[in-house]
């Protein structure tokens, strides 16, 4: 071997060690310089990817955009009517905690996000959404939509941040089957990254009643993620020596999510 | 497609390689993998950990920089072909390295989680991936064999070899 290889064989050996022995903290900061150099590109390139998608959007059918504006027109008046109940209900709730003296929950507030990029790797369900540090945002805040959950913010940056998906096998989620006393752990399923992925339900009682249909929201316990947001639907039940587990389609349409709601605390 | 995507920063690794020595192959390895992670890696789980027992691990920073280096390595074992002027071989090498690095990182995560699980679609998605970057990789070779006219640099390869010493040729010839 040439001495110039031998020795950049040596100095690449060392530069590995050294990057394989990283805390997680260093990990981070690695992280936060590399995302700020590239941010600029992934923005001009969501930009891009944004034009192309609403001029797809354009070319649709204009009948099926019509019968979609009559839905939606439809929808429109039956959900006003729907807020106007809520409001009502909402201001008898204030009354009656206040009665009852209720301790308030944590307060938070929520911070509209647009998802700029889909599953940037192979094997982890991520998004990168456009809101960062600068916007309030900080790991581990757990991310909604319309539907229910959709993950938590693993990475903030300055101006967007990666977010991982309850899709992921690394999202865990502490929850409850509505209906029963029955508490487990959710998560996403290795390899599960189709269109239809499903979430698994571990730990759940061995003797449990759980049935398929039944609805899974969050238990609040964990200290990760609010209690009593959707999290899916049970679709399978598989029966073990010691646990039942769960496999839960999600509540959410990860297929097809354009903006999300993160909970600020 | 299975969820089959064309790696663009692999195949730009896998056709530059060839075209190197091992020390600049080893640097390349270096920056690929850890632009790589940088990128990737996930944080820890988070959480009070009496509910979360069981945390999803995850594989560690720089993981990558070791795959880049024998992606490197199998790409370098055929450049004597590639600098013959048999290109095709390494275009085909391209798509066994790139299967090689999924299946490897993808069973990676099963040593480092445990529940070896392995469905049929994931083969599928690696190989479909290995397939579409194989098919793009002439189209780099072809961007790299340009930047080397570009910038004067000598690939060795026997295609621009030919040309230099037709050149050389033809100037002895003149002299005589």
């Amino acid at each position: 071997m040439k001495p110039l290889n031998l020795v950049t064989l040596l100095v690449f050996l060392a530069a590995t060690a050294w990057t394989l022995t990283r805390s997680e903290t260093s990990v981070r900061q690695i992280q936060k310089g590399y995302y700020s150099f590239i941010s600029p590109f992934v923005a001009s390139g969501s930009a891009m990817e944004t034009k192309i998608r609403a001029f797809d959007e354009e070319v649709e059918h204009s009948e099926t955009l019509s019968k979609k504006l009559k839905i939606a027109e439809t929808e429109l008046v039956k959900l006003s009517t729907e807020i106007e109940h809520l409001k009502k209900l909402e201001k008898e709730n204030v009354q009656l905690r206040a009665a009852l003296d209720f301790k308030e929950r944590t307060p938070f507030s929520v911070k509209a996000a647009k998802v700029i990029r889909r599953k940037p790797s192979n094997w982890w369900e991520t998004a990168h959404i456009d809101r960062g540090s600068n916007h309030g945002i900080s790991p581990m805040l757990a991310v909604i939509a319309a539907e229910g959950l959709v993950g938590k913010v693993d990475r903030p940056e300055d101006e967007t941040s990666t977010v991982i998906l309850l899709t992921d096998e690394a999202c865990q989620v502490s929850a409850r089957v509505v209906g029963t006393h029955e508490f487990g752990i959710l998560s996403g399923q290795r390899a599960q990254n189709g269109d239809n992925p499903m979430l698994r339900l571990r730990y759940l009682s061995r003797d449990s009643n759980v049935k398929i249909g039944q609805k899974v929201i969050t238990t609040g316990k964990g200290e990760l993620f609010e209690k009593g947001i959707a999290l899916g639907t049970i679709v399978d039940i598989t029966r073990g020596a010691l646990y039942t587990e769960a496999q839960v389609k999600p509540a959410v349409n990860f297929a097809d999510l354009e903006t999300v709601f993160v909970l600020i605390k | 497609m299975y969820d089959a995507r064309l790696h663009i920063l692999p195949l730009t690794f896998l056709c530059c390689v060839v075209t190197v020595g091992f020390s600049p192959m080893l640097i390349l390895a270096f920056i690929c993998g850890f632009i790589w992670d940088a990128q990737n890696t996930l944080g820890s789980q988070g959480g009070d950990p009496t509910i979360y027992t069981a945390p999803a691990d995850q594989i560690r920073f720089g993981y990558s920089i070791i795959l880049y280096f024998v992606m490197g390595i199998i790409m370098q074992g055929f450049q004597p072909l590639f600098q013959k002027g048999v290109w095709q071989l390494s275009a085909i090498v391209t798509g066994f390295a790139t299967f090689f690095y999924l299946l490897s990182e993808y069973l990676l995560i099963n040593i480092v989680r445990g529940e070896f699980y392995f469905p049929t679609r994931v083969f599928y998605q690696i190989w479909l991936s290995a397939a579409i970057t194989m098919i793009c990789s002439p189209l780099l070779f072809f961007i790299l064999f340009k930047l080397a006219r570009l910038f004067d640099h000598t690939i060795r390869y026997d295609g621009l070899k030919k040309r230099y010493f037709r050149f050389q040729k033809t100037e002895e010839e003149t002299t005589a």
